[in-house]
């Protein structure tokens, strides 16, 4: 049922090289999903976002160093150094961590592109004054984008823009809302992909995906044991290679039923709610969805957030992971963790890193598994 | 026989005992019936002089001064590891976390304290991400009422639209410290704090470009004690009074041909916090080889506000807003202008703050106008925000022609200073660029 996002996915660059033949329009990269992608969409350019390939690169050590930068960026900045993202026309950073924003620089200076915009979004989300700071910023980027592509970016493809992108995040929270089930009718790995593959496509098409999925999702029967219901806890999860193993590898089942991360639900949680100013609907969407540890401060909204899916999804057990050298996940882990004592959920913390010791992993996980079912 | 003359800084002595004082006086502020205010220095403390019983301390030194006592530094990375603070996380705020943990602390010259000095208010700046989370954590265990500020860029990108934000928070603020503490804001003190904060900082400007002269009349590990009261006070009348008479003195230094290293053949810049459990390096470099660090980005831009002159040229001072004529009558009026003036290069915004893009820039132009030799850029493992732009400096620097080299460190945490190994780099660095060793090596 979802292979066709998993196919996409795993071929990415071609549906990228493809859309752009298909269309003639331009791509342009984003690194972190604060960059607003409504005003790209509307300036009918396709958002792809940045990601790694699990694959070492040689070329990144010499502008990141491989004993501080975070795994992900450096993997995500050596397939562009190798190459694979040669069809992008542009580049875009809306502000987050420190890694994310090296990432931008050394892309913007070595692998030089037609159009590179640093967005400045605001590091928290609760500051006074910040949706109207952001909705300057992004009026900015409106006006670059207006004269990169030589015409006017209207309120009308403005609309055009949120409306797709509202409608591709209510179709995947419904989608979502089946991994509620006691036996979940989504796995971990297929919400994914299904999540992952909308931020390198075509929103519309995948709309279009989308919708077919949800007439046949209902009746889907699941020949799976769902095991101990799983919440993944951290950054950006392109991880497949572990989801398919906690969810298929395990000797003991487990599915993973919702997540808090910004390939899945954190992206998704929340849509663009229309007002005559289109830039400050985008900014308030953006200031008011669920943070990354980044910008969760100095209230902690990420807690309560996390605490809520828990009940939502019926969560046994909590999954932190965290790329090498990730601090600002590192600094909330802990807090996290205390909290998920309290509740008396299980937690394991993994680091991940470009490639990952799978072997490792499944040991590690199937002691967590053992603790949750009683049998040990 | 050296090559140049040299003698001590007159001032030594009395700027340790500022720095001295100004620990006593925060440590000892409850008992003397005033108020204790820690902030993060980037983008100034100056917002909190309108409290007339403020003692305000820059919690970068505080930090600092932690991490430079090792034993007690160790033992406070060692509390926040105990709970689940991991080991790659922030220096600094490990130092005053684990502080906090213990409730204990060090003044300057190595006296323990039986309290590690809970501030009545404390405020930090998004300069680096983990910069709010430092202090979003010491405040939740301490309890202690926080404001914590979004600088989201700096220059080259300081413009209205940030102005506006910034002075916006800056002015909430102070009323919510004012709330907090329950005393009045007066304007008045403010104002003249703010006008002190500027010619403190323009001062230091003036004693770095001094510093561009050969031979140097000071040198980078020196300048780490001299960096104290425009971090902590520079609010102060006392400050802008010894500011000044730094200035002079190294005026007089450049005048004579006074040296700070008497056998100076190799100008070094390096760019980040240094390992401040093992400056001993710094000693090292100019025994050994007559290395001498002339600047840094760090050092230069840390009590200073600086610029590009017509935005690509040399790095300059920033004018003043006093300089400049900005109306400056009205607390409105002052905290625009102190924002304004330190979204600059100054502090630590060049590392971070949308300034990643310009950094190696900034760098390589302070290699050029100090005159460098040579670059040892310190990849601070215990700053991420620091670290991570460091490998684009080197690179700047050395396709310039200038041999510049990364060597790894932590500006806190001694268990990461491998002193051996550092040594041995610089030892292969100089080889390779055929610098004399001064000394006969060691068998």
């Amino acid at each position: 049922m979802f292979e066709k996002f998993s196919e996409i996915l795993t071929n990415r660059h071609e549906y990228a090289r493809d859309w752009k033949k298909r269309t003639g329009g331009k791509v342009v990269g984003f690194f972190c999903s604060y960059a607003p992608e409504e005003p790209l969409k509307a300036a009918g350019i396709l958002p792809v976002r940045i990601i790694g390939g699990h694959k070492s690169s040689d070329k990144v050590g010499k502008y990141i160093a491989p004993n501080i930068g975070c795994s992900f960026c450096r993997d995500a900045l050596g397939r562009g150094l190798e190459g694979d993202y040669d069809y992008l026309d542009g580049i875009v950073q809306g502000q987050t961590c420190l890694h994310t924003g090296e990432a931008f620089w050394v892309w913007q200076k070595h692998l030089p592109v037609k159009f590179s915009y640093f967005l400045a979004v605001p590091h928290s989300t609760q500051t006074i004054g910040r949706e109207e700071y952001l909705a300057v910023e992004y009026a900015k980027f409106k006006t670059a984008l207006e004269k990169w592509i030589g015409k006017e970016i209207t309120n009308e493809d403005l609309d055009r823009g949120i409306e797709s992108y509202n409608t591709n995040r209510q179709l995947i929270r419904q989608i979502f809302e089946f991994r509620q089930q006691d036996n979940p009718l989504v796995t971990g790995s297929e919400a994914l992909d299904l999540a992952l593959s909308g931020q390198i496509m075509d929103r519309d098409e995948h709309n279009a995906m989308m919708k077919e999925v949800l007439k046949k999702l209902p009746d889907r029967k699941m020949d799976r044991d769902p095991g101990t219901r799983i919440m993944i806890i951290g950054s950006v999860n392109t991880d497949r290679e572990f989801m398919h193993m906690v969810e298929h590898e395990c000797d003991l089942p487990a599915t993973i039923v919702i997540d808090d991360t910004c390939t899945g639900i954190r992206y998704n949680f929340n849509d663009v709610n229309p007002q005559e100013d289109r830039l400050m609907a985008i900014s308030l969407r953006y200031n008011h969805r669920p943070p990354c540890p980044n910008k969760d401060w100095p209230r902690r909204r990420r807690i309560p957030f996390i605490k809520h899916l828990i009940k939502t999804y019926k969560v046994d057990a909590v999954i932190l992971f965290n790329h090498k050298f990730c601090q600002p996940h590192q600094l909330d882990n802990a807090v996290i963790e205390r909290e998920m004592k309290a509740m008396g959920i299980p937690t394991l913390t993994l680091e991940f890193d470009i490639r990952i010791p799978i072997g490792q992993f499944r040991t590690r996980v199937e002691a967590m598994l053992e603790t949750t079912m009683d049998i040990i | 026989m050296s090559k140049y003359k040299t003698e001590p800084m007159k001032l030594w002595k009395r700027i340790k005992e500022f720095k001295q004082n100004h620990f006593k006086e925060y440590h000892e502020a409850h008992k003397n019936g005033r108020l204790r205010f820690l902030g993060a220095t980037a983008l100034s403390i100056s917002q909190y002089t309108g409290f007339e019983n403020a003692v305000i301390m820059g919690s970068e030194p505080f930090a600092a001064n932690i991490a430079f006592w090792k034993d007690f530094g160790l033992k406070c990375m060692e509390e926040c590891e105990r709970r689940g603070m991991t080991r790659e996380l922030c220096g600094y705020s490990k130092c005053v976390w684990g502080a906090q943990f213990l409730n204990k602390n060090i003044m300057p010259d190595g006296t323990m304290l039986s309290e590690w000095g809970k501030p009545d208010f404390a405020s930090s700046f998004s300069l680096a991400p983990c910069h709010c989370k430092w202090f979003q954590i010491l405040c939740e265990n301490s309890d202690t009422p926080m404001y914590l500020f979004d600088l989201t860029k700096a220059y080259p990108y300081n413009d209205e639209n940030l102005i506006k934000y910034m002075t916006g928070q800056m002015l909430d603020c102070i009323e919510q410290a004012e709330k907090a503490v329950g005393q009045p804001f007066i304007d008045e003190l403010f104002i003249k704090g703010v006008k002190n904060e500027f010619k403190s900082y323009r001062t230091w400007c003036d004693i770095m470009i001094l510093n561009q002269t050969i031979p140097a009349p000071l040198d980078e590990k020196t300048i780490f004690s001299f960096i104290v009261p425009n971090l902590t006070k520079a609010y102060g009348d006392d400050t802008v009074a010894l500011m000044q008479e730094l200035k002079e003195e190294v005026q007089d230094r450049v005048n004579r041909g006074i040296a700070a290293v008497a056998n100076e053949q190799f100008r070094i810049i390096t760019d980040a916090i240094p390992p401040w459990p093992a400056l001993e390096l710094y000693r090292y470099l100019e025994r050994e080889y007559g290395g001498v660090v002339v600047g840094s980005p760090y050092v230069i831009c840390l009590c200073g506000s600086w610029k590009f002159e017509n935005d690509k040229g040399d790095l300059i001072p920033t004018p003043t807003p006093v300089e400049l004529g900005m109306p400056l009558t009205t607390r409105e009026e002052v905290a625009r202008a102190l924002v304004w003036y330190r979204s600059h290069f100054s502090t630590e915004t060049p590392y971070n703050i949308a300034c990643g893009e310009v950094l190696h820039e900034l760098t390589l132009k302070i290699a050029k106008q100090w005159h460098a030799d040579g670059g040892m850029l310190h990849q601070n493992i215990g700053c991420t925000m620091q670290a991570l732009g460091s490998m684009e400096s080197r690179n700047a620097v050395a396709e310039a022609g200038i041999p510049c080299m990364n060597y790894e460190g932590n500006d806190a945490d001694s268990r990461e200073i491998d002193l051996t190994n550092m040594k041995r780099k610089f030892d292969i660095f100089f080889e390779a660029n055929n610098v004399k060793r001064l000394t006969k090596k060691a068998a």
